[in-house]
């Protein structure tokens, strides 16, 4: 008995040792065939979008790899300024420090993409008569010191105290929101804010809560729920996150989504920005839950590389 | 000959599997602990325990771990799901030893065993989808998943528990007791308040203690049906945060070995701490019992 199963027990690791450097030497091959590699870091509210194009890409360009990492938009742009990355993504428009840093080191420019945008609509309950709301009064709601808790605050037609959703504070639409609304450096209020753990969630608890309110990804609305049209001052004109209004840029929260290079792009990196402004790099941005770009900013984004 | 020679196998399994328990406990609160650890000195406690400025990823102050709203919530929803668990797991428990005949009572068993077997997510589906709607009917009640959800639904998971300890301690006592009070001319309700409540004492405790533990360790069906507001609740139907949903919710998006992780291990020693508390003090009370009677 002892011996037949310990021969067992060495078949089998003989059988994976010879797996394990076989899956060696096919990865080996892969990498020494590849050509060229480009090295992609940058913005966690992008970095998926930035695999599902970099996976793609391997399918669509053979030779090329494309080496994608997160830690944050700061983290990407550093990682130009140092010269070890060749693409940054970035969920912000690079400040002018940085640029003047890259511009002394590198003694070039720094070019910039739009590649598609994100959108966050801010829903409300179906029986909410309520279809305008303005940045100010989201403030009100949200931020710490704000005044509004009663929905009479926001309308006299309306009763009821304000019921806020919000999502989990480390996600990444929690963090733009909040910036969106409250203003840079301002917190959301400490206590009260029903905090739920993801998107759907979000519009599922609104849809079932008459009196909230909550803020969501623009692809998340149901029928159950209504989206407000959001302007920039109160009594403005408000506009719906809608695909045309996020795109040509009237809808208040909502932010371009960047890539930048050390000057004008060549060669592989040239090649793999001018595919992700196309067609087909843009259908994976939409896939992504984002928005993106219109036809003639595609062709306004491609004619940059020039 | 054969039993002979397995018997220090055997003896050595059970020694073995004995001790691994106390060496998994060890080493559990060994690795929280030391996780926590690095914060432990450098964690402002007076914020931590006194303030309810939960805000770890900051826009623009800097972090702040102020967990009283987490502590009001977690205890909140334990009070209250045992006001509601230990009278009904009680009484069941007296009902299926006491009055129910011998098929009612088969039948309770394995029902309420199916019941303990429910596992804790389906129960926290029950708050949020069926539970929810129907507490939203109250007036003045605008968010169903709240205090009185989470509450309720930790009482469903509790009672089993509680009534299959209890019961099992009501069974304990002596038939002799019971005969000696009706031959006292004691009434059958008499006798159970009289007589087999003092007898049981330890057991009905120990069951209620553990329906407290495990209160305090649930962890999925309150994240789902108490809200998740961090604040200090009013009313009985305000939403609330509990320590175990926000180490749930939280944890997988804290940056590994920042202090916003730390911080959640911090939560997870007091949680630790607190259940051992109350199997340490339901241990001695019982003791105590026992020494007066014996």
């Amino acid at each position: 008995m002892t011996t037949t199963s310990r021969t067992k027990f060495n078949y089998s690791a003989i059988a994976v040792i010879l797996l394990i450097a076989a899956a060696c030497l096919v990865s080996c091959g892969k990498r020494q065939t590849a050509g060229q590699t480009i090295q992609n870091k940058g913005s966690d509210t992008l970095v998926q979008v930035a695999q599902a194009w970099a996976e793609q890409y391997s399918k669509v360009k053979e030779g090329v790899s494309v080496q994608v990492a997160g830690g944050g938009s700061g983290q990407g742009v550093k990682g130009l300024i140092d010269g070890t990355v060749q693409i940054a993504n970035s969920s912000r428009a690079i400040k002018d420090q940085e640029r003047e840093q890259i511009r002394q080191k590198h003694g070039k420019e720094v070019i910039e993409f739009i590649v598609g945008f994100d959108g966050i609509a801010v829903y409300t309950h179906k029986e909410n008569p309520l279809t305008t709301i303005s940045v100010e009064e989201l403030r009100k709601i949200y931020a710490d010191g704000g005044s509004y808790e009663e929905w009479n605050q926001v309308s006299a037609e309306m009763e009821g105290p304000i019921i806020r959703a919000s999502r989990n504070n480390s996600s990444g639409t929690f963090v733009f929101f909040r910036e969106a609304v409250c203003g840079k450096g301002n917190e959301f209020k400490k206590t009260g804010m029903v905090t739920q753990s993801g998107s759907k969630e979000v519009v599922d608890f609104i849809a079932t809560t008459e009196k909230a309110i909550g803020y969501s990804g623009m692809g998340y609305k149901t029928e159950e729920v209504n989206w407000l049209a959001v302007s920039a001052a109160k009594g403005g004109q408000g506009y719906e996150p809608t695909l045309k209004n996020v795109q040509d840029g009237t809808y208040p929260i909502a932010r371009p989504l960047f890539l930048y290079t050390v000057g004008k792009p060549e060669g592989a990196a040239r090649e793999y920005i001018e595919w992700i402004v196309s067609e087909e790099g843009q259908k994976i941005v939409e896939a992504e839950g984002f928005v993106s770009l219109t036809p003639g900013q595609m062709q306004e984004q491609r004619a940059s590389l020039d | 000959m054969l039993l002979d020679r397995t018997e220090p196998l055997i003896h050595a399994l059970i020694f073995f599997c004995g001790w691994s328990a106390i060496f998994c406990v060890t080493a559990i609160f060994v690795f929280i602990f030391k996780e926590a650890a690095p914060i432990v000195p450098r964690l402002d406690w007076g914020t931590f325990f006194f303030s309810l400025d939960w805000n770890p990823v900051p826009g623009g102050e800097e972090p702040a771990y102020g967990a009283l709203g987490l502590l009001v919530g977690t205890f909140s929803v334990t009070i209250l799901g045992m006001l509601i668990a230990v009278p009904i797991g009680l009484s069941a428990a007296v009902y299926i030893s006491e009055f129910a005949g011998p098929k009612i009572k088969e039948s309770f068993k394995i029902i309420i065993e199916l019941l303990a077997a429910i596992p804790s997510i389906v129960w926290g589906f029950i708050g949020l989808v069926v539970l929810s709607p129907i507490i939203q009917k109250l007036p003045g009640v605008y968010v169903g998943t709240n205090l009185l959800n989470g509450a309720i639904i930790i009482a469903f998971m509790a009672v089993p528990l509680i009534v299959s300890i209890s019961e099992d301690a009501l069974r304990a006592v002596p038939d002799s007791y019971r005969e000696g009070a009706m031959a006292l001319g004691a009434r059958k309700w008499e006798i159970v308040y009289r007589v087999l409540f003092p007898a049981a004492k330890n057991g009905l405790l120990a069951a209620c203690m553990l329906g407290v533990g495990r209160a305090v360790g649930e962890t999925m069906a309150v994240l789902l049906a108490t809200g998740n507001a961090n604040n200090i609740p009013h009313a009985l139907t305000d939403p609330v945060k509990t320590m175990t949903a926000t180490i749930a919710s939280e944890f997988g998006d804290a940056e590994f070995g920042g202090d916003h992780y730390r911080v959640l291990f911090v939560i997870g020693v007091l949680l630790f701490i607190i259940t051992c508390a109350i199997n340490v003090t339901s241990d001695i009370i019982v003791k105590g019992i026992r020494k007066k009677h014996g």
